[in-house]
Order: structure tokens, then sequence, then C-alpha cells
């Protein structure tokens, strides 16, 4: 193996891949960073190129564009509060909070310091456990896969920040939304109302482009004519001391880092889950077991190195099946697949065997294109920065148009423009409402996967709900999920301590802010959501 | 400023209503047993209603008047600002996407962009400056139109201006 290992690297670290892999770096940043330009676009824009040269060069540009859009998210989902790509989400609610308080490079370099991490511990897994990982991945049905989505749309109220009611609600509006198009199993119409376009439904990326980077331009022009106005972002250190965080918060973060990268991986290996949902439950997970729950929602570097660090880790997790059964684990790796068989590979289990030398490139490049990132962002980290001295006013537009150009480049229709502006809408009135989005988010992704296995676990029980119940691990989960409900319900209408010391937190906010200024959004979502629940009665 | 108290109720309606809704279309789907395509959007219908309800009645079991400390504006939401340019902002991208085939991006995109930064400028007693956004707006929607289409070989639409390309 380690000859295979020193060979693969031979071949990446020729001047000609260093060079092309850099490439692919830089611009799978740029799509990862910008809104509307995701990973899936970054691998099938740039497919074509690979035409040209050696499977090797071929797979690690393909490769290197993956590992540079997955964390290039984090960009503007630190700088802007708007996600780059469905896998950074949860970057959001705690990276934007920090931005506003000043701390933005310090969420920048954490996001990219675990963004790498997470992406070596990936390739480790892919190196040394893939085959094992890969044989229990698909042994999993549809039981084992409902029980899943089961379990974690339960957690949709763990991102409730405020109103269990409203996240509840957000929740099923997402699946809800999910269901337009043509139903699974049975291939019926739903919702489309004779509109063609509608079949397949809405796509991931115009709806989060539209709750989130159209709603953020319809709010910065409601501030836009008010006293406060909208200028520039908040003041970000402009100096920067390595990537901006302490050797103590490093080693702090270990445990955490290490429990996303399992979470990244488990959920990157599984086909049809990928980062877009092991962001959300990594930072769940890593929110309840905080010792700090609390500060989650309000700039904790946890929820950035939680988020961050598991959807690089689905990276390695996605090219397990890849690779050692020829199954897709997201539409990034379908692509890639695409890619593999251009060139002639037909993934699988044969392949270690017959293109050992080749594998071990493709390993080779990974690590090579992690590298290559943690340098890039280290550098980029000064001008990322400097983005924020743009005008909101000249910024924002900007990225919308870049917005309108990923959404056309889904399907070249103007449709799915407009589809965005539909979602914008509704973000916005979700902002108004006070009704938090993460949830419409998770339960977009997650509506799918829940109700096409429920229709096909029925089909194969004949039609028994029980054979969910027998089937062990999808008991397991659907147990697990039950529990989740109860103590979230308990804990619902029982104030804990850390509930006491939130809003004694918010009273002193309160207190403390003049008339008239403005609260970050996403602190107002979240401590003034909790304030909320404080004042409504408890048994 | 609205009180919270109605705020609430009004976004328990509006999640009624759209309960009601989902569920009025629900209700039109064909049936093909106790499990098919319109199992889960009724599970869904019907859940969206009762948290309707229990929001509707949650909000009404509230003290009328904000606790002290609190403004009213920050219960359930965002506070509020001006409408107009929310209104401008959202006919403004209406009119880009609609015009973004007879126009084609380059032309549509430079107008979508000088307008909306016009609109946002923040109203701070400094000048709009137009030559700047126009300048602005035409380099942006230029570098877009061409990274894409030629670069990444995205065919965006092009318009009147399609005679003109190589």
């Amino acid at each position: 193996m380690l000859d295979l290992f020193a060979q693969g690297f031979i071949n990446v670290l020729a001047p000609e891949s260093v060079l092309l892999i850099a490439a692919g770096v830089a611009v799978g940043i740029v799509f990862g960073a910008v809104p509307g330009l995701t990973a899936v676009m970054a691998v099938a824009l740039c497919l074509p190129m690979t035409y040209g040269l050696g499977p090797a060069a071929g797979i690690s540009l393909l490769v290197a564009l993956f590992v540079g859009a997955t964390s290039g998210g984090l960009i503007s989902a630190i700088l802007l509060k708007i996600p780059g790509t469905p896998s950074s989400v949860a970057t959001t609610f705690d990276g934007g909070p920090l931005m506003e308080k000043g701390e933005g490079a310090k969420a920048l370099g954490v996001g990219i310091v675990f963004s790498f991490i997470g992406t070596i511990l990936s390739i480790a897994a892919l190196v040394f456990i893939a085959p094992s990982l890969a044989r229990v991945a698909l042994s999993f049905g549809p039981h084992e896969y409902f029980a899943i989505a089961v379990f974690s749309l339960t957690l949709i109220a763990t991102l409730s920040t405020g109103s269990m009611v409203k996240g509840i609600f957000s929740g099923i509006a997402g699946f809800a939304v999910s269901t337009v198009g043509i139903a699974p199993v049975d291939a019926i119409p739903r919702f489309t109302f004779g509109t063609v376009e509608l079949n397949a439904g809405f796509s991931i990326l115009t709806v989060l482009v539209g709750m989130f980077a159209v709603a953020e331009v319809i709010k910065v022009a409601e501030q836009a004519h008010s006293s406060s106005g909208v200028g520039v972002s908040a003041p970000v250190k402009s100096k920067v001391r390595g990537f901006g965080f302490t050797l103590k918060e490093f080693f702090g973060q270990i445990p955490n880092a290490i429990r996303s990268a399992v979470i990244g991986i488990c959920i990157g290996i599984l086909p049809g889950i990928g980062a877009g949902t092991s962001n959300i439950i990594a930072y769940i997970v890593a929110k309840k077991r905080s010792k700090t729950p609390e500060q989650f929602g309000k700039g904790t570097i946890e929820g950035v190195v939680a988020s961050e660090t598991a959807n690089n880790a689905g990276i390695g997790g996605a090219m397990i099946p890849l690779l050692t059964l020829g199954i897709p684990g997201d539409a990034v790796t379908a692509v890639m697949l695409g890619g593999l068989m251009i060139h002639g590979i037909q993934p699988g289990p044969m392949l270690f065997i017959t293109q050992g030398e080749l594998v071990y490139t493709i390993f080779a490049a990974l690590v090579l294109s992690a590298v290559l990132m943690l340098i890039l962002e280290f550098y980029g980290l000064r001008i990322f920065i400097r983005l924020l001295a743009i005008p909101k006013h000249i910024l924002l537009p900007v990225i919308l148009v870049l917005c309108a150009v990923g959404a056309f480049g889904l399907a070249s229709r103007i449709f799915d423009i407009w589809t965005i502006l539909i979602f914008g809408v509704l973000g916005y009135a979700f902002v108004k409402g006070g009704i938090p989005t993460a949830p419409f988010i998770i339960g977009f992704i997650l509506g799918p996967m829940a109700e096409t296995n429920l229709r096909r676990g029925l089909m194969l029980s004949g039609g028994d709900f029980t054979g969910f119940l027998t089937n062990p691990i999808s008991a397991a989960f659907l147990a697990v999920a039950a529990l989740s409900i109860a103590w979230q319900v308990y804990a619902a209408f029982r104030p804990t301590a850390a509930q006491e010391r939130t809003d004694a937190f918010n009273e002193e906010r309160m207190e403390g802010k003049p008339d008239g200024q403005e609260i970050p959004a996403a602190a107002t979502r979240s401590s003034l959501g909790e304030a909320e629940s404080a004042a409504t009665p408890r048994p | 400023m609205v009180e919270t108290r109605t705020k609430e109720a009004v976004v328990g309606v509006l999640m009624l209503a759209a309960g009601l809704g989902y569920l009025f279309i629900t209700s039109n789907l064909p049936r093909r047993g106790a499990v098919d395509a319109a199992f889960v959007p009724y599970v869904l219908a019907l859940a969206t209603v009762g948290l309707g309800a229990i929001q509707i009645l949650t909000s009404l079991r509230r003290p009328k008047k904000p606790a002290a400390g609190q403004s009213s504006g920050a219960k359930g939401g965002q506070p509020g600002g001006n409408l107009i340019p929310v209104a401008k902002t959202l006919v403004l991208v209406a009119a880009f996407t609609a015009a973004l085939r007879p126009l084609g991006f380059p032309i549509a995109a430079a107008l979508y962009l000088f307008l909306q930064f016009v609109v946002l400028t923040p109203r701070d007693g400094k000048k709009v400056r137009y030559p700047f956004y126009a300048v602005m707006a035409v380099a942006c929607a230029a570098v877009i139109f061409v990274t894409f289409r030629y670069g990444f070989d995205l065919m965006l639409p092009a318009g009147p201006l399609t005679t003109f390309l190589p």
C-alpha cells in the first residue's frame, strides 16, 4: 500500500499536476464562495476540460474542485451570512454572529483549519477503512433510511431557537415544498398545476439561494432608507496573526472536530445524504454536547468547527462508495463517476486491484488538494476580509446576479430564477414572522428521503408498518427519534439553568442597546426568540 | 408599532391558512389506497393546521403589553423598516428576470445592477454617484457574462447582442 501511495504522490507532485490541482482548488473556492454556484456546478462545468487530460490528471482536477468548493462555502457564510453552498448552511449560524462581533477573521481561520482537518480525517477513513464502511452502508435498506431521515427530522426542534412551534412549522413547510413534483413510487404529479418545470420539483440550490441570499438583499433594502442605513459590514480586524485563533482554542475544539468528522464521514458514505445534511446534524450534536449551548447562534467557534469539519469530512465519505462500489454518494460524486467513465475507468471493488496506482493517485490528489486549500485560504483570508470594505449596497446586487447565473446554470431555464425570487420573498416573510429558516432547509432536504423510503419500505413489507420496528437498525433509530422528541418537549416546558442564563444575557443585552440601534439579524432571531419563549407562560 | 400579541396571532393565522391551503390542494390529489402519493401531504397538512392553531392559542394567552425592557418590534422577528425600497427591489428582481431573454443577460444585468445600486444606497446625506454606479454595473455585467459564457460554456442569453458575439 505504501508503495502505491508513494507512486500516487510522485504522480501528483509533477509540476503540471500541482499547477492543475492548485487551479482546481482556487476555482473551487470561488464557486463555493459565491452563493448560487456550487461544487456540483464547478465539477460539471469543468468536466469537459478533463477530456484532453489523462485519467489521473483529469480526476485530480475534479477532486481539487470538489475540495475547494466544499470549503469555499464558509467564506460567504461567515462574511455575508449567506451560505455559499448547501454544505455551509450551519456555518452561518455562528459564523455570521462572530463576524458581527468583529471576529470575522477568527471565524474564517477556524473554518479554514477545521475544513482541512475534516478533509484529512475523511481521506484517512477512505484509505484505511473504505471497503468495510462501504459494505455497512450498502446493507442499509429503505427501512433504515426512513428511520435515519425521521431521526434527523426530529432534530429540527433543536434548531428552533425561540418558539418550537414555529421551528417545527418551518421544518414541515420545507418538507411540504419538497413534495412538489412527481411523487415517488407511483409517479403521480403533485402540486405542479400543469407546469412542466415543476415536475422535477424545486432544486435545493434555488431554495437555498432564495431563502438566504435574496432574503438578505430584501432585508438590506428594508434598512436602506432608515437612520441606521446599510453601509459596510461590521468592522473586522484587518491585521490577522496566523489563522486568528489561539492554540488553546484549537486544542479545545479537537473532540468537537473528531466527533463532527465522524458524523460527516458516516453521513457522506450513505448514498443520497451529503454534506448539506451532515453540517447541520454535526452542529446540532455539538450544541447538545457543549458546556455552553446557550452561546450557539450568538457567535461561538464551536458551531463553525462542527459545521466545517463535518462538511469537508463528507468529501472522503462520499468518495468511499464511489471508489469501492461504483455508487455515487452525492451529486458531486455522480458527476465524478461520469468523469471516471469518460476515461474508461469503472469504479468498483476491482478498481483497487486493476487500477491500484490510479486509486492511490486520487488519494494523493485529495491530500494535496487539502494542503493547497489550506495554503490558498490562509493567504486569501486577508483578501476575503477586505471584501467587507465593499459597501453592501454594491456587493449584494452583484451577488444576486451571480445567484441568478447559478440558478440559470442548473438547467438553462429562466424558471429557476423566478423560483429564487419566490423563495426570497418566503425567506423574508419567515424573518419578519420570527420563523427560523434552518429547519425549512433540513425539512426540504430530508423530506423526499423520508417519503421515498417510507413508500419503498411499505412495499417491501407488504404495507405493514411494523416492518420499520422489526428491523433492528431502523427500530433503534426510531426509538432514539422518539426519545429525542420526548426530551425536547420536556426541555421546552422546563426552564433550565442555561435558559435562565440566556434570559439574563438577553435582558442585559436589551438594556445595553440604545433605542433604534440595529440588532444583528442572527442574534435577533436567537436571542429574541428565547426572550419570547421566556415570556410565554409555562405550566 | 404592531403589538406583539397581535403580530404573533397574525403569524398563527397565516400558518393556519397555509396549512388549510395545502390541505385543500392535497384533497385534489387522486387516491390509490391508504398509503399513496397523497398520504404524506395529508400528514403534513394536518400537522401544519395543528401548529397554526397552537400558535394562535399561544399568542392569545400572551400578556397584552410587552414585558419591560423589550421592544415590541423585536418579539417575533426582525424590527420593521421601510417597505418602499423592499417593493422596489422585488420589482427590479422580477423585471431583471423577465428581461433576461428579450434583452439578454449583459443589458438586463447592467440595468438591474445600476438601478439596484441606486435603490440600496443609504440615504445618509451622501449623493448617489450615478456615473460610478453606471460604470460598475456595466463592468460587472460584462465580466460575469464573459466569464461564464466563454470560461465555463454556460450559454447565458445574449438577446440582441447575439449577432455581435463571436
